[in-house]
């Protein structure tokens, strides 16, 4: 168990970076640069040239590139399919984060007991990562097929009216949500439990000895000694909630009318079906920089109310 | 995992788009200057063809690869294949685009339309003769052949047509609709429970198009006026139709969901027919023996004539090839040629073919000399191909599919939307180009 001590950093002595022998930068810089120039070509050379191309007119395979200012932002906001692809992908953040953020907390919480099958649990509820996407996404078009699915033959069992899912552009949202969820929960559970039980025993027991309960030592405990895992867990499903792509693929391509039409198909569609790249280019940049602002506004909204 | 996860995705594969734009600034250049380099057999040439995933298509082709390879001294074909779903859009494109990939690939009619005109595909009539054209139904060639320069060579005819499961309107004592309104009165008492009566294509794609457009037709309607000056699909015909769609879905006549374009809920029971084609047939009687399959036209309006549509893939030569040559000897060689060829490739794929000695030759099967083949032979000769629309009709028109059958629009407000999307594209100059090369 760690003192509060030692998180004072202060009481460590500093070292001078200028002082540092020629020799070690040479070194490091030379065990560094494969790295460095791996990510510069893979990620950062692409983004600076996509924010390039968003402001050309180009059809991806001629040789004529012109020159066209602002007119790909313009154009998307003049275009009601990246509208609907905002909205609908805002409204997959607002139904995600939630639900894979506490899913993955309760499921931490229930797995972190000692009990015999915690273990068993926990590769039960990671094991959906493993599956492939596709196998995944089809296994689940079955299961919620209006006219023979699985859920649909339980909800007829209870008496409830069978659901359109896949074939109502409102439900089908939800389905595709439902799914990624399925597949994502089980890593972010890790990351939790991996919180949780570093959350020192001897707090949890003086906590029992003076009469918390379990929501007790929860409320008071568990949950601010886990908030940066939280953040991050937040911070983390916002970023995949904007960038699901390969599920609605499989499940519904965009459709039914337009209904699962996330940015990221928007994207695919203006680039590899009308082969209009400027305009994908301009919706990866404004996507990049939503992502973005989401990020640290979360982040900081975090770190304030850490703060209290 | 990473921040810039998925849009690093698209950004790479921009960036492999434009990684080889350098590399292909002058690709009509070496497709007019490589001369027959290869042809006096000093190096081994190795040439790469690319296509689509198919289970039936693949040991024909292997085999027919296999035998060029022994017969032709020099050269090596080698087979890629793609997942149909990023064949075109991803594979295709992107190679393409970079200049590197096949030398000898599959396209659509649409991708010719794109490809055609940036250069990236080398013309073939000086191997794809007159002669063997002469063999060809004109109209399968028209969507390729811009001027004198034709740049594919097609194989398949698959023709459109209702498929059934013929035990179980026997069983049922129901009449297969010849009519729109028999879709409903016929095919209503067959939907119940987990069976649907008429699989029809849900997904937002151009397949979902190529099995409306013999609905379109057939009343009369087009989607654009022939010199493609504006939009008719808002027309009483085109409102009708996309009502029709509209209709089968919300009343409950129609899927709500479909797989695919090989028709498996028929074999699994789900539904009692399915609007699709012969090219269903191989997978239909190979995967589902207990399967009794019927086909019958598609069922017509009240005065409605008869015209399903044909869709075809194309081999076509890149202009990016070292080895045009040989690449171009290849694919005419492969089913421009000699018939056993397409023969034994449209056999395997129960398709008929736009090629008339290939369709004679098939006739004389007994496959297709016995139900459910042998209805179609009666089209062949009617049959209008698929149109190369660009993808902004395309889209327009599934839009309104889409609105009439999930988004409970009107038929006539989703085909006044889809003509006003249509007719600001046909205003466009990318519009006036292809009008321009349509032209020719």
């Amino acid at each position: 168990m760690k003192r509060f001590g030692q998180y004072r950093g202060t009481t460590l002595p500093r070292r001078k970076v200028t002082k540092r022998r020629s020799g070690e930068g040479r070194a490091a810089a030379f065990l560094l640069a494969p790295d460095v120039i791996g990510l510069a070509l893979i990620y950062v050379g692409p983004i600076l040239f996509t924010i390039y191309l968003s402001f050309f007119s180009w059809n991806g395979i001629s040789p004529d590139r012109t020159f066209v200012g602002f007119d790909n932002y313009q154009y998307l906001l003049n275009d009601p399919s990246w509208t609907t692809s905002l909205h609908v992908s805002l409204l997959y953040v607002l139904m995600y984060v939630p639900l894979v953020t506490g899913g993955a907390l309760l499921l931490a919480i229930l797995v972190a007991q000692e009990l015999p099958e915690s273990k068993l649990y926990r590769t039960i509820y990671f094991l959906p990562i493993a599956v492939p996407i596709v196998v995944g996404a089809i296994v689940w078009q079955l299961i919620f097929q209006p006219s023979y699915g699985f859920i649909n033959y339980l909800l007829q069992l209870v008496g409830a009216p069978p659901q359109p899912w896949l074939s109502s552009p409102t439900q089908a949202l939800f389905v595709v949500v439902l799914v990624s969820a399925w597949k994502q929960v089980g890593y972010f559970m890790i990351i939790f439990l991996a919180a949780i039980l570093a959350v020192p025993r001897e707090y949890l027991e003086v906590a029992s000895i003076d009469g918390a309960g379990a929501v007790r030592r929860f409320r008071s405990i568990i949950w601010p000694l886990i908030r940066p895992t939280t953040i991050f867990v937040v911070v983390m499903t916002t970023i995949l909630a904007l960038q699901d792509f390969d599920q609605i693929f499989v499940l519904t391509r965009g459709g039914p009318n337009y209904g699962t039409y996330v940015q990221v198909y928007y994207i695919y569609d203006q680039m590899l079906k009308f082969l209009r790249m400027g305009p994908a280019s301009a919706a990866s940049v404004v996507l990049f920089l939503i992502i973005m602002t989401l990020s640290i506004a979360q982040i900081r909204l975090f770190r304030g109310a850490n703060n209290d | 995992m990473k921040l810039a996860g998925r849009i690093g995705v698209a950004a790479v594969a921009l960036a492999l788009v434009v990684t080889g734009c350098g590399s292909d600034s002058e690709p009509e250049a070496s497709s007019t200057t490589a001369p027959e380099q290869t042809t006096s057999g000093a190096e081994p040439v190795t040439l790469t063809f690319w296509k689509y995933q198919d289970p039936v298509q693949q040991p024909v082709l292997e085999s027919l690869i296999e035998e060029y390879n022994a017969t032709h001294d020099g050269v090596t074909v080698e087979l890629q294949t793609f997942p149909f779903d990023q064949y075109l859009a991803e594979k295709v494109l992107t190679a393409m685009s970079a200049g590197t990939g096949p030398d000898v690939f599959w396209v659509s009619a649409a991708t010719v339309l794109n490809f055609a005109p940036e250069g990236l595909l080398v013309p073939l009539q000086d191997v794809f003769t007159e002669d063997l054209r002469a063999d060809f139904l004109p109209r399968s060639l028209d969507a390729v052949t811009f001027g004198n320069d034709v740049y594919g060579i097609p194989h398949e005819m698959g023709l459109q047509g209702m498929l059934y499961d013929k035990a179980l309107f026997e069983a049922e004592g129901v009449k297969v609709p010849e009519t729109w309104d028999e879709l409903f009165t016929e095919l209503g008492p067959l939907s119940e429970g987990a069976r649907s009566g008429l699989l029809i294509p849900t997904n937002p794609d151009v397949f979902q198009n190529f099995i409306w457009w013999p609905f379109l037709w057939s009343n009369g309607g087009e989607a654009v006026s022939d010199d493609w000056s504006e939009a008719t699909i808002n027309s009483e015909a085109g409102v009708e139709a996309l009502a029709l769609w509209g209709d089968l879905m919300n009343e409950g006549i129609a899927a709500p969901t479909s797989s695919g374009a090989f028709g498996d809920e028929l074999g699994q029971g789900t539904v009692a027919a399915a609007a699709l084609g012969m090219w269903a047939v191989s997978n239909l009687t190979e995967n589902y023996p207990d399967l009794e399959v019927g086909a019958s036209p598609l069922p017509l309006p009240p005065g409605g004539t008869s015209s399903e549509a044909f869709g075809g893939w194309y081999t076509a030569v890149s202009s990016a090839s070292e080895h045009q040559a040989e690449a171009k000897d290849f694919a005419v060689w492969l089913f421009g040629q000699n018939t056993e060829n397409a023969v034994a490739l449209t056999r395997a794929m129960t398709t008929l073919s736009p090629r008339i000695s290939v369709t004679e030759q098939l006739k004389e099967l007994p496959e297709f000399q016995a139900e459910p083949l042998v209805g179609f032979l009666d089209i062949w000769e009617s049959a209008r191909p698929e149109p190369a629309y660009p993808p902004e009709i395309n889209t327009a028109v599934t839009d309104a599919l889409q609105a009439v059958m999930f988004g409970g629009v009107s038929a006539q407000d989703a085909a006044d939307a889809a003509a006003a999307t249509i007719n600001s594209y046909l205003e466009s100059a990318q519009a006036e180009k292809i009008r321009s090369l349509l032209d020719q």
